[in-house]
């Protein structure tokens, strides 16, 4: 069943019951919701946006922003530097809107967690068979190579030149047409985001999706989660519609490491340790722009073709990302006649992002109208890294023949010869003049297996509030350097699968969930589950 | 409309000298980022759309208190508005660059989402998404369906 605030606008309050309740339709949430559905439970999906497809996809970011992220694309985390920060909010959550890059978490990411976390359940071998469905589930593999842009081609050729080692993206996607349109909707549906993968599976099982409808409250009986309460809202006006209730036995927050603690913090809840909001990791990015002396027509083909991981063990990925030219020329230091100057050079440009796996910590809070705010600073060692990410970047731009290239510092406009890169070291370039931004938001709700450090248990669940669990980036203990999307899901699915084979515990129903399993989940995952 | 005319003459003026002219640039109406902006207030968080309109005060009367002007923004030449501009966007005060690059952001996005400047530098993206998703379709066609 399909829900949206269309169909209930003018009516009243509604209340509907269901074994689980998820909050978040993004890769957590809806990883989890066809877990759970596809195990026999009654589901319901909860969704703050509204459910578009590709027939309701464009090409103009003026209009596309409003309909798909959050806040139009316009919130900002408040340190310094100040970081923008972009999040999908619709049906599919941030997966209809990112770049389908589809990467398992590294394994010395997951050895730091074993080790340092005691997170013994989240070694690569016990997280393989995870890993193994999601990717089947959303079809990840590289790219046919008539779509990658001549970006990603050029990239590979500079990184050649210099002996880095560069690999091909992993993506989610069927024959990608390279139609460079990832971030405002894939038009041909090519790209396997939640949206068209997991919700389909959920609504195939019987479970329910609900659009256009924002959780205010987290209901408990004084111990135990017991629903929401959520309103209808209509997702681009915000017209208030009718008040929605679901009492379910579980309660599960999929609403991102930004929303899903502002959440949280909002109804008191699962905060005995005072550390939900806390740890908040972004990833900083730095975008650095080619110039070069011939057309490349970067648009032209996927998003990001392939990534250079020479230097991942240092906390540094560099891929190309090529955007419309609206995006790009916002966040380029012209204006005026200056600006179109450059930008009339467009086709000529090679964008590329550095992204920095961050040692700093930032906190989630509420602001004086309740709505969350991120406070991130940017630490001595990350700024160092990241003007490192930056020149290493432009090296690989030069490397490749670029003939300028544009950095992201305030007081350090552009270099126009690899020579010039010394720069960077050799006049101080103080944080407050990087522009930075970032699409990855994780740890405010941190697994843990101290209840006093962490805000779940190793399985998702909260400490403080039984049946009340978190499935998103959230939980990750710490950052992990490469996209999390593949991350989320695996964990996400993870935890779907305990639920279900914790059958007794949570529904009081008796009976063996591995036996309701349907087909199509890959047997050892119910074998990994039932062992766990 | 949930901008005041104050603010919307304000916007005006700093799409004057924001959006490219001359030299080839295709000249698209300052009035219309100021509806642009317009629309887009619903959707900011709350903080930031109380916030909005003290900023762009602060820029229409920033001149007394940043010199070198004893009048507001809006009244100010084309030429001095840059001079005032080019302090924004220089400026020591973090608060100022920021609020700079935000309002010259939403300037320039509206520039260059005008069709008509996309076709200006050679983007042609509806044209591209055709002949790729038939090209994808003439070559899996038969594996998608």
């Amino acid at each position: 069943m399909v829900l949206s605030y269309a169909e209930v606008a003018g009516k009243s309050a509604q209340t509907l019951d269901a074994d689980v309740v998820v909050v978040g339709s993004g890769a957590g949430g809806g990883a989890i919701a066809a877990e759970l559905a596809e195990g026999g439970r009654s589901v319901i999906l909860l969704e703050e946006g509204g459910h578009y497809t590709s027939k309701d996809f464009g090409f103009d970011p003026m209009t596309m922003v409003k309909k798909l992220y959050r806040n139009a694309g316009s919130a900002v985390i408040l340190g310094t530097p100040n970081i923008l920060f972009s999040e999908g909010r619709c049906v599919g959550g941030s997966t209809v809107i990112n770049g389908g890059m589809s990467w398992r978490t590294p394994e010395k990411i997951l050895q730091r967690w074993v080790w340092e976390d005691g997170l013994t359940d989240l070694s690569p071998a016990k997280l393989e068979p995870y890993f193994a469905q999601v990717e089947e589930r959303i079809s990840v593999g590289p790219q046919d190579p008539e779509s990658v842009g001549e970006d990603a081609h050029l990239m590979a050729a500079g990184a050649d030149k210099l002996g880095y080692r560069h690999i091909p993206a992993m993506r989610n996607h069927k024959h990608c047409a390279g139609s460079n349109n990832c971030g405002f909707g894939c038009p041909t549906d090519a790209k396997q985001s939640v949206l068209i993968t997991y919700v389909p599976r959920l609504l195939a099982s019987g479970g329910t999706l609900v659009s256009g409808c924002r959780v205010e409250r987290v209901l408990t009986d004084g111990h135990r989660a017991t629903g929401v309460v959520a309103r209808f809202r209509h997702p681009e006006t915000g017209a208030r519609g009718p008040a929605l209730t679901v009492r379910a036995k579980i309660v599960v927050l999929s609403c991102g490491a930004i929303q899903t603690p502002a959440l949280l913090l909002k109804n008191r809840l699962a905060n005995a340790s005072d550390q939900v909001g806390r740890n908040f990791l972004c990833h900083p990015n730095g975008k650095v722009v080619g110039l070069f002396d011939r057309d490349l027509y970067a648009w032209k083909g996927v998003i990001q073709g392939n990534q250079i991981r020479e230097f991942l063990d240092e906390g540094i990925m560099i891929t190309t990302t090529m955007v419309p030219p609206g995006l790009l020329a916002m966040s380029l230091p012209f204006a005026g006649a200056r600006s179109y100057e450059v930008m009339r050079e467009y086709n000529r440009m090679l964008v590329a992002g550095c992204l920095v796996e961050d040692t700093s910590a930032g906190r989630v809070s509420l602001d004086l109208f309740g709505q969350a705010k991120m406070r991130y600073d940017l630490s001595d060692r990350d700024h160092a890294t990241l003007l490192r990410g930056v020149a290493l970047t432009a090296e690989i731009m030069f490397a490749a023949g670029a003939r300028r290239v544009l950095l992201p510092f305030d007081c350090l406009e552009s270099v126009d010869s690899v020579d010039d890169i010394a720069k960077i070291w050799k006049q101080p370039i103080p944080k407050d003049m990087v522009e930075c931004l970032t699409v990855h938001a994780m740890g405010t709700c941190r697994m843990g297996v101290d209840k006093r450090a962490s805000v779940v248990d190793p399985w998702g669940e909260s400490w403080d509030v039984p049946g009340l669990f978190v499935a998103d980036a959230s939980v990750f203990p710490g950052p992990i350097g490469v996209n999390p999307m593949v991350s989320i899901m695996a964990l996400a699915t993870r935890t779907g699968r305990r639920i279900l084979d914790e059958e007794k515990r949570y529904f009081g129903s008796g009976g063996n969930a591995i036996s309701k399993t349907v087909a199509g989940r890959p047997s050892d995952v119910s074998r990994s589950s039932t062992a766990a | 409309m949930s901008l005041s005319r104050l603010s919307r003459r304000i916007i005006r003026s700093l799409a004057e000298v924001v959006l490219p002219s001359g030299d080839g640039a295709p000249t698209v109406s300052p009035a219309g980022v100021a509806d642009f902006v317009d629309g887009y207030m619903p959707y900011l968080p709350t903080m930031l759309r109380v916030l909005f309109p003290v900023g762009l005060m602060l820029l229409e009367f920033g001149a007394f208190i940043f010199g070198p002007s004893l009048v507001p923004f809006s009244f100010m030449s084309k030429k001095a508005k840059q001079r005032y501009l080019e302090g924004w966007a220089t400026a020591r005060w973090r608060i100022r660059r920021e609020l700079w690059k935000a309002l010259k952001g939403l300037c320039l996005l509206y520039y260059y989402s005008q069709p008509e400047v996309g076709k200006a530098i050679g983007y042609t993206v509806a044209e591209h998404v055709e002949l790729v998703s038939a090209e994808r379709l003439r070559r899996h066609g038969s594996e998608l369906r």
